[in-house]
């Protein structure tokens, strides 16, 4: 049973100025079985943001389905939704949003805090991790004390913390310089297959795309 | 990391940019804090002025017109005192203080005081208190002149009661002057204002009052017991009742009484006596049959027999030669309204002649008469009603000389009630067989049928009756809220705005914790956590604020605004409960405004946070939902002004113009959105096009520096708009009711001032006076229920007036004057603003009153005036005043209908004549004003007050418009680049805000005057447009100065570098 299944996707938006609805994604299929590293990559405007917020529950589509683990999500309530996030899958985005008045340890904590019940273990977890991306002795900096790549780390690091079981990545190293977006994306492939987990990234690079298990382009709302 | 510390660092780490929340929080605490303890304060102040006044006092007994032992004190270990009205003059004559409290005391009243200080002044001087001293100009040593009523046994209305000219003066020395703490504000009625009082010896008092052994009021430091205790202690004499033998043919006990009318209270209980039966005396004018006339006789009417016969004495037979089976004719008076009198006359047959050695023929029938009994002469007689001496005869001398009062004529008693029952009553005596019982038994019996409870001596709770009404006084909490609410929605506001700001610069941290799977509804109460923790440090510091608030809003009341507080010494009182409350209220009132400010960032897609891309402006619009709103508001507008109308009640009709100038200056905020949300599609050629372009970039932004002013400025001119002014005072519906004069006397008026016999007993001039037309009020003391007043009257004063003389005077609010006619229940009519604030009461609702007798009776209000002089009263038709007050005798209250020209003649030539009645006139607008001045002081206190608003308001608007530039900073250095000057750039942002500016002001002052066309009408004018104008041009051109700052702030440094650093 694949990780996530999307059934006949659709998606589309309404243009601010004629007021016409355009079409963003179109009837997509798309099977990612769990441990699965995944590309998918297109031009700027193709719909890869939409479909990765669409798995990310952060987005919801117009017509077909989509299933984590089994279950239909088309029912699901916003905080059912939520919980999702918290517990199976974890965000990476181009900018790291780390929060700036939190440490590093605390803003890798920060998603136990939507937990139920957070894990005693969290922050050892976190302390771990953070010691195996090379922050070890940067725990109680500051975010704005941190170098660019130092920041995308703790950001990897907080996808990973609740132990999800997709981590979705949109283009996680957009804003990094050529060397430290080569050096992040082995970290984060290493990251990957460390924690067993399935990983979903946007980006636009090809080369990036390459190191992935699969690569999918999506062109016009249409994913080949 | 636990919520609170993620919370705890937030606020922490942001703290600069919630200065906004914590000024704002800070400000709505002061202000709410401040406006409680005010409250606070007031009430505290009121109660302190209970305790200087009242001192131990917890109950008591006013008799009033009700005079009783003092050894009924004494029995009851209570304190015996005189409490009386008159007036007070220094020995030059030069002031005199009218409504003067004299008081009887002993040394046992001192013990009352608070301090329980006692106080001694030589027996043939007398004490007064500070404010009468300070009136007078006397002191210690100086002499005063005290002139007061010496009271009846029965009221001067009634018939046969005696001259009413019965003053008495005192002479005496001031053995000291009395501070409040000393007892010198004693009084029982529930006033801030200290009486004018003078302290005589008790004994001293009662001898001048010819009262020996009698008081008219008992204190208490106890008020449960009191009520057994009296009973217990109560005796025939404390009833005036008195007990006599009589040695007639039948042994009898006669129990008659000083007030010559017995109580109807007390004969329904004596008549239960077994064998009593009931006499009738009263002195006729004439006797006159077919023979003669014989002046002023007594006829008694006592048991039964047929109503048309008459039993004669020899002594009459013999004047008119009458025999059995001839006619005669009996004249006497009857009692109208006040002292009028209508003689009437009844025929009867002689059934009967007694010899004068008869037993029955006894000058035991007669009563004590006052002023007729104790004379020896006819011709010294003063009954109190018109006497033509002439017609007094030798005879008649002869016959007083030997038989004195001795009846001349038995009538039945049925025939005797028939004629003769009055107001007072309709037994003079009852007469019960002799037994054998001793008299001391016989009174014991007697007095164990009798409650003093039936006479109207029912104990008072004053110690209860001072909490209620401190408790139940003008709220001024409530009040400084009201008045500041502008200010603390400004408040409110700029906490909100600057909050929002916070929220738009973290607006991709809310999608970031969302996006790590917080829920909404956590991430927004976190949110609301990390504000809450600014707002707690706000309220605190507000606390503190607020009391510096408080003691400059006490300073202002007992300054400038001390029209509110009418001489109430102010004292600041804070309790723990009082700042609790509002600081808990503000916390709460902070974090609503806060969650309904942040509510549509709340509906944002988590994506749109994330790129961080959200405004207040970017939130969907329901178009046309803000669409329907226009036509529906001004539908309703101008429903409401349709209606006003057909309205006739002004405060509704003010209310609805009010109502209709806030709705359309929303519609006009909805309006301006929708213009600002089109897009005109037109090519923006010059720099005050792209200017404008700005005004509709953040229309919420735009609509906020609109609807601040607008608000602002509409808040401020309508309610300013209210100043009241007393208009034309010669119209019948003014305030005045078109009555030139007002006043009261310290004694009753028993005369009617517009009768030729009044004008004699004063020596009126009678060219003058048919210039004038008096209306005269009966009045029960009570509290003043007025604005003057700020306890709560838990008795308003009471008064009695013949409506019809009232016809076609005073607006009224609800109902007419014809409503008092009503007999089924006791209606009443209230000023407005008495029903109001003073009673908290209106149309239909009752107030609960004692009669004479003892009963609770219930007054309905059944109509309101309209901002009238009568403030303060509650007005009811005399007659059903004199049902349930018959003793209440004479006017103490009067208005005056003249010609302006006239007025002040007349009333230095009344206050002249009537200077031993304490008579005060003074010009109804005059009093009217004064009235006016409390609502114009609150209306004072609103301006200063809502001025602050709206400035903090502007503050705000500069507060707004610096961030709106700063955020522009990157496209101004654009420009700049593309080579427009600063300068250039700086006018352009200039112009955008002093368009919003221009447009608040007209919109604000457009629907202002739409709310203000009642008052133009009524006032003819009188809204103070000067005043009103300047205040518009300040508020404009504070605003434009904020602007001015705010733009140069924002577009000061380099702009260039701000579009590198984007």
């Amino acid at each position: 049973m694949p990780l996530i299944e999307l059934t006949n996707l659709s998606k589309s938006y309404t243009d601010p100025g004629s007021g016409a609805r355009v079409p963003v994604l179109r009837g997509v299929n798309l099977k990612i079985e769990a441990g699965e590293s995944l590309a998918i990559v297109g031009p700027s405007g193709c719909g890869k943001s939409t479909l990765l917020n669409i798995l990310g529950t952060l987005d919801t589509p117009d017509e077909g389905e989509i299933t984590f683990d089994g279950e239909s999500l088309k029912q699901s309530t916003p905080k059912q939704l939520a919980a999702v996030r918290s517990e199976k899958i974890g965000f990476i985005f181009q900018l790291h949003h780390l929060m700036p008045q939190c440490s590093v340890l605390e803003n890798v904590l920060l998603p136990t805090l939507a937990l139920k019940s957070p894990s005693i273990l969290s922050l050892q977890r976190a302390e771990t991790m953070l010691e195996q991306v090379g922050l070890k002795d940067r725990m109680s900096w500051k975010p704005a004390q941190l170098s660019g790549g130092e920041r995308q780390r703790v950001a990897f690091v907080r996808a990973l913390i609740n132990q999800p079981r997709l981590i979705l990545a949109d283009e996680p190293t957009g804003a990094l310089d050529e060397a430290n977006a080569v050096v992040l994306t082995e970290l984060l492939l290493e990251l990957q297959k460390s924690n067993g987990v399935t990983l979903v990234m946007v980006t636009h690079h090809r080369e990036q795309a390459e190191c992935m298990g699969r690569v999918l382009t999506i062109h016009e709302g249409v994913l080949t | 990391m636990k919520l609170k510390d993620y919370v705890l660092q937030s606020a922490r780490y942001y703290w600069r940019g919630h200065l906004g929340l914590l000024f704002g929080t800070f400000l709505a605490a002061t202000i709410l804090t401040g406006s409680m303890l005010v409250g606070d304060s007031v009430r505290a102040s009121l109660r302190r002025v209970a305790a200087l006044r009242l001192g131990k006092i917890e109950g008591g007994v006013i008799g009033g017109e009700r005079w009783f032992t003092e050894n009924l004190a004494r029995k009851t270990k209570t304190v015996p005192v005189i409490i009386a009205t008159g007036s007070a003059s220094a020995a030059n004559g030069k002031v005199r203080v009218n409504g003067a409290q004299v008081l009887g005391v002993d040394e046992g009243f001192w013990k009352l005081s608070t301090s329980g200080k006692a106080l001694a002044f030589d027996k043939s001087s007398a004490a007064i208190n500070e404010p009468l001293a300070r009136k007078l100009g006397v002191k210690v040593g100086d002499t005063v002149l005290v002139r007061l009523e010496r009271p009846s046994a029965i009221s001067r209305d009634a018939p046969l009661s005696g001259s009413t000219n019965q003053d008495v003066s005192l002479r005496r020395t001031v053995g000291a002057i009395l501070s409040a703490e000393d007892f010198g504000a004693f009084q029982l009625t529930a006033s801030q204002v200290p009486p004018d009082s003078v302290f005589v010896h008790l004994a001293d008092l009662q001898k001048q009052l010819d009262m020996d052994g009698r008081v008219n009021a008992i204190l208490s430091t106890h008020f449960a017991p009191l009520r057994a205790r009296l009973e217990e202690q109560r005796t025939l004499e404390d009833f005036a009742l008195q007990l006599k033998h009589i040695d007639g043919a039948q042994k009898e006990w006669e129990i008659s009484t000083s007030r010559v009318f017995l109580d109807r209270s007390l004969v329904e209980n004596l008549w239960l006596i077994k064998g009593a039966r009931g006499v009738m005396t009263y002195l006729v004018n004439g006797i006159t049959s077919a023979n003669g006339a014989t002046p002023y006789s007594m006829i008694t009417g006592v048991d039964r027999g047929h109503d048309n016969e008459i039993t004669i004495t020899q002594w009459l037979a013999d004047d008119h030669k009458l025999a059995v089976g001839d006619e005669l004719k009996l004249q006497y008076f009857v009692v109208g309204l006040g002292r009028e009198l209508k003689q009437q006359s009844a025929s009867f047959t002689v059934a009967g002649i007694l010899p004068m050695t008869d037993s029955k023929v006894s000058k035991a029938w007669t009563p004590e008469f006052p002023g007729v009994s104790d004379v020896d002469n006819c011709r010294d007689w003063e009954p109190g009603i018109p006497m033509n001496m002439k017609a007094i005869r030798d005879k008649d001398e002869d016959y007083w000389d030997e038989f004195k009062g001795t009846p001349k004529g038995f009538i039945s008693l049925a025939a005797g009630q028939k004629l003769w029952s009055n107001r007072f009553g309709n037994l003079t005596a009852i007469r019960i067989p002799d037994n054998g019982q001793t008299k001391e038994a016989l009174s014991n019996a007697i007095v164990l049928r009798l409650n003093l409870a039936d006479i109207g001596l029912i104990p008072r709770n004053f110690k209860g009756e001072a909490g209620a009404a401190a408790q139940g006084s003008v709220d001024f909490g409530g009040l400084f809220i009201g008045l500041s609410l502008f200010l603390i929605v400004a408040a409110l506001v700029f906490a909100a705005l600057l909050f929002l700001f916070t929220l738009e610069r973290r607006a991709s941290q809310i999608g970031l914790l969302m996006a790590v799977g917080w829920t909404k509804a956590m991430v927004r109460r976190v949110w609301l956590m990390e504000a809450g923790v600014i707002a707690i440090v706000g309220v605190l510091l507000g606390v503190f604020g607020g009391v510096i608030y408080t003691k400059s809003a006490l300073h202002g009341l007992s300054a400038v605004w001390s029209g509110a507080t009418q001489g109430l010494p102010l004292m600041f009182d804070a309790s723990f409960g009082t700042i609790f409350g509002a600081a808990i209220g503000t916390l709460v009132v902070v974090l609503a405004t806060l969650w309904w400010a942040s509510r549509t960032i709340f509906k944002t897609a988590t994506r749109d946070l994330l790129a961080g891309s959200w405004s207040a402006d970017a939130a969907p619009v329901n178009k046309k939902a803000r669409v329907k709103w226009i036509p529906l508001l001004s539908g309703i507008a101008l429903v409401m002004l349709i209606a006003a109308l057909f309205v006739k009640n002004p405060v509704a009709v003010a209310g609805m113009f009010f109502g209709s100038g806030m709705l359309l200056m929303i519609v006009g905020l909805l309006y301006l959105r929708g213009w600002m949300r089109r897009d005109s599609g037109a090519l923006a050629r010059t720099l005050w096009q792209i200017g404008s372009r700005n005004i509709s970039r953040r229309p919420s932004r735009s609509l906020a520096v609109i609807g601040m002013m607008a608000g602002g400025i509409f808040l401020v001119v309508a309610v300013n708009a209210f100043r009241m002014s007393a208009g034309d005072e010669t119209k019948r519906d003014s305030g005045t009711g078109g009555f030139a004069l007002i006043g009261e006397s310290s004694l009753p008026v028993y005369e009617d001032l517009n009768s030729k016999t009044g004008w004699d007993a004063f020596g009126l001039d009678e060219k003058l006076m048919p210039k004038v037309r008096v209306v005269p009020f009966r009045v029960k003391e009570g509290d003043d229920a007025s604005c003057l007043n700020l306890n709560r009257a838990q008795k308003p004063v009471l008064v009695g007036v013949d409506p019809t003389k009232l016809a076609g005077s005073f607006a009224f609010a609800s109902g007419s004057w014809d409503k008092l006619s009503d007999a089924s229940f006791v209606p009443a009519i209230a000023d407005q603003a008495t029903a109001m604030w003073g009673l908290g009461k209106g149309v239909g609702d009752t107030l609960d009153y004692q009669d004479s007798a003892g009963n609770t009776f219930q007054v309905k209000i059944v109509g309101l005036l309209a901002g009238s002089v009568l403030q303060g009263k509650m007005i009811i038709n005399e007659q059903a005043f004199l049902a349930k007050y018959p003793d209440a005798a004479g006017y103490r209250f009067f208005l005056l209908d003249a010609k302006p020209e006239h007025a002040a003649e007349i009333a230095a030539h009344l206050t002249r004549q009537l200077e031993q009645r304490g008579l005060a006139l003074e010009p109804a607008r005059q009093r009217l004003e004064v009235f006016l001045s409390v609502q114009n002081t609150y209306i004072g206190i609103f301006t200063v007050l809502g001025g602050l608003g709206v400035l903090l308001g502007t503050a705000g608007i500069g507060v707004l418009i610096a961030r709106h530039v700063l955020e522009r900073r990157g496209e101004l250095g654009l420009m700049q680049a593309l080579g427009f000057q600063v300068g250039s750039l700086r006018a352009m942002i200039l112009g955008e805000h002093s368009v919003l500016l221009v447009l608040g002001v007209i919109l604000g002052v457009a629907t202002a005057s739409l709310a203000v066309i009642p008052r133009l009408i009524e006032s003819g004018g009188g809204v103070p447009v000067a005043f009103l104008g300047k205040l518009i041009v300040a508020v404009l051109g504070f605003g434009l100065w904020v602007c001015v700052i705010a733009v140069a702030i924002a577009v000061r440094g380099k702009l260039t570098e701000a579009i590198r650093r984007e």
